[in-house]
């Protein structure tokens, strides 16, 4: 089988800055994969370069069978591959459900509207703030919306970045838990996270960041036995 | 007397406001200070002018095909002096120093090819009595502006709050970048939004053009001084703040030249601006609560 998403030797750089120093990662449908590593080790740089916001320098992007390398993100979009960017990037201005309407961007309007109402079921939250402006939300019910405004895209993978950064452990325990359920109903994931020990519990394979390179990449239980990751990565 | 001036403010105000309109569309959504913007009152005036004159078109016709000259003017235009500034992420400032630049150059343009003479439409296009209805003297052209203006800017709230692509146009405002990844085509919504904008002030254009009956290569700049005063005090990038500040300019510069000193309505609008950004620094409607372009 090959993989839905493979990235090969892949280089990314800000201006002359090196941040990703070719680097292969492999998502299989089905699987929810997590990217971990320190600040600044290259994880949100990865995803930037996989949804084409970032034009890589070097190496080859495919997915699903498409060479997606350097393209427009809206093209790479169409393809089925949707990012949740870090810090969420809701439209403040916009109301809850503009902002879910503006997911199924290219969704045409009879399935938008079901996806919508299955997205609302999943979050009651947003369902009770449907008409309010967006960015009156709490930043765990920004995640929320974050994450239901790519759903409702109906994707064939979701790049979820640093769902957990900055929300109370009560809230990254919901988002957790809301990963759990696409997990369940067999959606594909790349997750990006900095809190290790979520991500890996969460995940099938892992992949280990630092400064720009692969340090370490294995079934996320193996990984998370490692000791060096324990030490370095989870503060252990 | 008074509903006279009053009917004259719905009909300055209105043109004000739609000329603010397309302003404010092209800095919440381009995120520049266009001042070529004030090039498109004269290019749409003078494309309506010359296909009435050499093509013989009517008024609607010859109206359209202005809009449609100057809006394709406009894209390419940004395509060429804003496309590149807005990629390399410059400051405002220097859309402000280009397009300053760009208007004086069109400007002169202008002037080469028309000459700097003031034009006028041919008397024909409209019936030119005006008509008594009961306390009002009304212009034919008065009509048309008013019902043009109410139309457009009908359309123009329903496009950007209820369908796809206008709801897109206020993502790429707020976030290009998370709007591309929803897989919207950014740079064919900014070509778009350049079009509409000139459009809008094109069709402003005609109008003025008409109502005064006088067409020269110049006529964008006073309403350019207005546009800045409008916009600013409506909220940048705000379109529903664009629209009542623009009546409101209308309705204030009217009343000043009827009841105080026809000298003092080019005053108005800045003395509206010193005390709208004392006011209300963040527009009419604030930063939060305001409907952004």
């Amino acid at each position: 089988m090959t993989a839905l998403l493979s990235i090969q030797g892949l280089e990314l750089a800000y201006g002359k800055i090196a941040a990703v120093k070719g680097i292969d990662l492999e998502v299989g449908e089905g699987q929810v994969v997590c990217l971990i590593g320190a600040n600044g080790s290259g994880k949100t740089t990865t995803l930037r370069g996989i949804s084409g916001l970032l034009k890589p320098r070097g190496g080859r992007v495919v997915f699903a069978g498409t060479d997606i390398t350097g393209m427009a993100p809206h093209r790479i979009a169409r393809l089925g591959l949707v990012q949740v960017p870090e810090g969420r990037q809701i439209f403040a201005t916009m109301t809850v459900a503009e902002n879910l309407r503006m997911g199924g961007y290219l969704v045409e309007d009879g399935e938008r509207q079901r996806r919508l109402d299955e997205v609302l079921e999943l979050f009651p939250r947003l369902a009770e703030r449907k008409t309010q402006t967006a960015g009156l939300l709490s930043g765990g019910e920004q995640q929320m919306l974050a994450m239901g405004r790519a759903m409702i895209a109906g994707p064939r993978i979701v790049l979820l970045d640093e769902p957990s950064m900055g929300l109370s452990p009560i809230m990254v325990e919901q988002i957790f838990a809301i990963i759990e359920l696409l997990k369940r109903q067999g959606k594909t994931i790349l997750l990006v996270e900095q809190n290790a020990q979520l991500a890996l519990d969460i995940a099938d394979h892992a992949y280990v960041l630092e400064t720009g390179r692969i340090r370490l990449s294995g079934p996320a239980a193996e990984v998370a036995g490692d000791a060096a990751v324990l030490h370095a990565y989870l503060g252990g | 007397m008074l509903a006279q001036q009053l009917f004259n403010a719905l009909v300055l105000g209105s043109v004000h406001a739609l000329f603010a309109l397309g302003f404010t569309l092209t800095f919440g959504v381009l995120r520049v200070i266009n001042l070529l913007y004030g090039f498109y009152v004269a290019a749409g005036a003078f494309a309506a002018l010359v296909a009435v004159q050499s093509l013989g078109l009517g008024l609607w016709a010859a109206g359209a095909f202005g809009v449609v000259v100057a809006g394709l003017v406009a894209v390419v235009c940004d395509f060429l002096v804003l496309t590149p500034l807005r990629r390399a992420k410059a400051p405002e400032l220097s859309s402000l120093i280009v397009t300053l630049g760009g208007v004086l150059l069109m400007n002169s343009l202008m002037q080469i090819v028309f000459g700097a003479e003031v034009r006028r439409f041919p008397a024909r296009l409209l019936g030119q009595d005006a008509v008594t209805i009961g306390p009002l003297v009304v212009a034919p052209i008065q009509l048309v502006i008013i019902a043009t203006v109410f139309v457009l800017v009908a359309l123009l709230f329903w496009f950007m709050e209820r369908t796809r692509l206008g709801t897109a146009i206020r993502a790429v405002a707020e976030r290009p970048d998370t709007a591309a990844l929803m897989g919207v085509n950014v740079g064919l919504v900014v070509a778009g939004v350049s079009f509409l904008s000139a459009a809008l002030s094109a069709t402003a254009g005609i109008l003025i053009g008409l109502n005064f009956n006088a067409v020269h290569p110049y006529m964008g700049e006073p309403m350019m001084l207005r546009g800045f005063a409008i916009i600013i005090i409506g909220g940048l990038g705000d379109i529903r703040g664009a629209l009542v500040a623009g009546l409101a300019l209308g309705f204030l510069e009217v009343m000043t030249a009827g009841y105080v000193s026809s000298n003092l309505k080019e005053a108005v609008a800045f003395t509206a601006l010193i005390l709208g950004l004392w006011l209300r620094p963040n527009g009419l409607f604030g930063r939060a609560s305001g409907k952004r372009a």
